[in-house]
């Protein structure tokens, strides 16, 4: 068998409910290589990542590791054989201190069987040191920034003696110190002949560290190309299947009156001094990484949580808006980012989710008549193009896409005019995803004002009329008018890393 | 042909007729081992002693909807009907004042629940519980260990009575009256649709601007009128308000509302079911009755059918989930 590979999956299948995550897809990774896995969100790159860290097991295709057919089949199985990774999702107990973090679970003993403290701390300190870090052994986790949480993720990978680390977005919340500094450990951990499997958005950072790139799209595999000669350009192409202007279709309105004015929005640490503003006939953008504060802040306008201090303005005038009820009476409206807790009743059917929000439209004489409901929101599923067999749909059983349509939908319904949209595409298949920018752009043209808050670069720059950047729980910039042109991604990221406060800025 | 029919309402429903089918078997079951079973007086008499049950199960019901469940209706019901029996008996109260005044404090027994579950985020099981002993207490206070009797024909019509004409019995009407304005309520009201949006997902429904905090406090309040109206009921039945009427009453609910295929999770089921639930026990009591088996017997028959409904639940929320 071919020694050339440490890792070859093939034939990959993975199924979610209502949705196939990967179909068939494979991946190789050689030591002492860096493979980079590109794909939007929801292509499936975490997800066969997670097969081969034993954490999704249940999937279909065979796996060779050292050049031997396995089957992952727990994250202790996987780890005792060399496979290491760090998580998106922070795995961090809040209330632990930073080395109890780092050997949860496998604390080293003394003689006597009791732990020996001074060894784990002195352990700690240097695996930190090693990725210069200047973090506390000591400190509560819960004091840490996150991208302080994401270096204390990356010293417990390292604390595993592992043959492929696996690093989910290890970037998107480091400051460009702290990724020059993991950019070292890489390059280290390569010439020991470690392979490295590193998911990123950051398409700059992955020609400057990667060596082979493989594409996902919509759980599918594309191709896997050498990052020599590579362009982001490129890069983007085959991400999303089709060209960048077709893929974020832009519509020219004249932007009209501010609808939304936000001024000093202050909530804990969450929110310091937040202000913006949001017109009509405009998309306005938030940028930011997480824990940035954007969907704080989103919740705040809308009424969903109350903050210490700070007004709101609807259209002109100053509202104390104190619950949902009051912020929909006025004509906003919010998508939230988790759909499936938030947005939607699972287990009711798409007819209900979608008269949620507003009944007025299906009342008869006699009350809820069900004949008018179906009526009603029959055009709206057709005017958005909700792909359901029929409104009596369980919504569980639609597509993530889909499910956010009937978010949409629901919110359509009512007279809103101020529609803001928390991670509008997060999970959804490239199609979906050009279909809402789409509507997105017809609300604009109708002289709705959009406000959409997401973390994907690449989304928040293609759709925005302007764009707000927040770090942090502050807003660190605004771009808009002509510097919108000529924006770079690397401008914002280091707006929203907050490096731009401490490095003279760049062109 | 019945099942045809009961199946399109079940279909109109989004439910399913287990209940029915489960309460037409025991019927059947019943009908042939005990040839007093199928008797018209002993059909009449099984409706009437569901009547409590089902009406203090119509509150419960709309509580569990919601994803909540209130233990305290038996002791609100004690309550009130010692209210009722002072006011009426002791101090000679017309009950024109003294049933609403009753009724009243039920309300605000519910709403109390209410309060304390929305808007002070308590455990309903919690908050309930409370109350469950305060009310009984103050029941227990105010009666000082009396029974208390002696009511006029006027009032106890609504427990003994017939409407005029027809020999059907007042508190059958009443029951049916209160499931077919609840069953409408539930389905053609907005409030019904907030009030199963909330077991459905708390969270989506605030987040859609639906003021949960009313709706959820509405509902503990209407769990509390309906077991107030129950004890009038009870009162004007037994000619008697007894401080420690209604033990055990909500447990009798919470059955009737889960064997009627309300999901304890809240968020599904329906009014129709549960009226079937109720009725499923009182054919049960009645038929364990026919059979001569004790009433300790009977207690823990019973306790093994509830938890047969609920397992039966749980299983289905798994699959669900």
């Amino acid at each position: 068998m071919s020694e050339k590979y440490l890792v070859e999956m093939e034939d990959i299948t993975v199924q979610f409910p209502g949705v196939l995550a990967l179909d068939k897809v494979r991946f190789r990774a050689e030591p002492g290589k860096v493979h980079v896995l590109l794909g939007e969100n929801g292509a499936g790159k975490s997800t066969i990542m997670k097969v081969l860290a034993g954490v999704n097991t249940d999937y279909e295709g065979r796996i060779r590791f050292k050049g031997e057919e396995i089957v992952a089949r727990s994250i202790d199985e996987q780890r005792e054989r060399g496979v290491s990774i760090i998580f998106q999702e922070m795995n961090l107990l809040k209330n632990l201190t930073v080395a109890e973090n780092i050997f949860l679970g496998r604390q080293p003993t003394k003689a006597s069987g009791g732990i020996d403290w001074t060894g784990m701390y002195r352990q700690a300190r240097e695996l930190l040191d090693s990725i210069h870090s200047d973090i506390s052994e000591h400190a509560l986790v819960s004091t840490l920034s996150v991208g302080q949480m994401q270096m204390v993720e990356i010293a417990k990978a390292l604390s595993f003696r592992c043959d492929i680390i696996i690093m989910d977005e290890p970037t998107s919340a480091l400051t460009e110190k702290e990724v020059d500094a993991l950019f070292e450990i890489i390059s280290k951990l390569k010439s020991q002949g470690v392979a490295i499997v590193y998911i990123s958005h950051r398409l700059e950072e992955i020609l400057r560290i990667g060596d082979w790139v493989t594409i996902f799209r919509d759980g599918k595999y594309i191709d896997t190309v050498t990052t020599e000669g590579l362009t982001t350009d490129r890069m983007v192409a085959m991400m999303v299947g089709r060209e960048m202007t077709e893929y974020y279709p832009k519509v020219d309105v004249v932007p009209g009156q501010v609808m939304l004015e936000a001024r000093n929005i202050v909530k804990g640490h969450r929110l310091k001094g937040v202000s913006f503003t949001a017109r009509a006939g405009e998309i306005t953008g938030f940028y930011g990484l997480m824990g940035a504060g954007r969907t704080e802040l989103m919740r705040c306008v809308f009424g969903a949580d109350p903050f210490d201090s700070g007004e709101v303005l609807v259209k002109g005038e100053q509202q104390q808006i104190k619950s949902c009820e009051h912020a929909k009476r006025l004509g906003i409206a919010l998508l939230t980012e988790d759909r499936k807790n938030q947005g939607l009743i699972l287990n009711f059917d798409v007819n209900t989710n979608i008269s949620l929000a507003n009944l007025a439209p299906a009342m008869g004489p006699l009350g809820i008549s069900h004949s008018k409901e179906n009526e009603n929101n029959k055009v709206l599923v057709e005017a958005v193009r909700v792909k359901t067999p029929s409104l009596r749909q369980l919504v569980k059983n639609l597509s993530g896409g889909n499910q956010q349509k009937v978010v949409i939908c629901k919110w359509l319904n009512t007279t809103a005019d101020i529609i803001i949209f928390d991670e509008p595409t997060r999970g959804i298949d490239v199609g979906a995803k050009v279909e809402i920018y789409r509507i997105m752009n017809s609300l604009k043209e109708a002289g709705k004002a959009i406000i959409v808050a997401s973390s994907e670069l690449t989304e928040c720059m293609g759709i925005s009329d302007r764009i707000y950047v927040m770090h942090e729980g502050e807003v660190t910039g605004l771009i808009e008018g002509p510097a919108m042109a000529d924006l770079t991604e690397q401008a914002v990221v280091s707006y929203a890393t907050g490096s731009h406060l401490h490095e003279p800025e760049r062109q | 042909m019945t099942e045809n029919v009961l199946r399109r309402f079940a279909r109109i429903d989004k439910s399913n007729i287990t209940p029915a089918i489960v309460l037409a078997a025991l019927c059947l079951i019943l009908a042939v081992i005990s040839p007093t079973f199928r008797t018209q007086d002993n059909l009449v008499n099984i409706l009437q002693q569901v009547t409590i049950n089902a009406i203090i199960a119509v509150g419960m019901t709309l509580v569990i909807f919601t994803g909540g469940v209130d233990l305290s209706v038996g002791s609100v019901l004690g309550l009130s009907g010692i209210v009722m029996g002072i006011m009426i008996v002791d101090n000679k109260m017309s009950p024109l004042i003294a049933v609403p005044v009753a009724i009243a404090l039920g309300a605000a027994c519910g709403f109390v629940n209410g309060i304390l579950i929305s808007k002070l985020k308590l455990q309903p099981m919690i908050a309930t519980l409370a109350m469950m002993s305060m009310a009984r207490g103050a029941a227990l206070t105010l009666a000082n260990g009396k029974t208390i009797t002696g009511y006029s024909k006027e009032f106890t019509w609504i427990g003994q009575g017939t409407i005029p004409g027809t020999g059907i019995p007042v508190q059958i009407v009443l029951m049916l009256a209160l499931y077919v304005g609840f069953y409408y309520l539930m389905k053609y009201r907005k409030t019904g649709r907030y009030i199963y949006a909330i077991g459905g997902n708390e969270e989506a429904t605030r987040l859609s601007g639906i003021n949960v905090v009313k709706y959820k406090t509405l509902t503990y309040t209407l769990a509390g009128t309906l077991a107030a109206l129950a004890s009038f009921v009870l009162v004007a039945k037994l000619n008697s308000a007894q401080p420690i009427a209604g033990q055990d009453y909500e447990l009798d609910a919470i059955a009737s509302a889960v064997i009627g295929g309300a999901s304890l999770l809240g968020g599904s089921g329906n009014m129709w079911g549960t009226l079937m639930g109720a009725i499923i026990i009182g054919v049960i009591r009645n038929g364990l009755n026919l059979l001569n088996v004790s009433s300790n017997l009977q207690k823990l028959i019973l306790g093994i059918i509830i938890l047969i409904a609920i397992l039966t639940d749980a299983l289905r929320n798994r699959k669900r989930a």
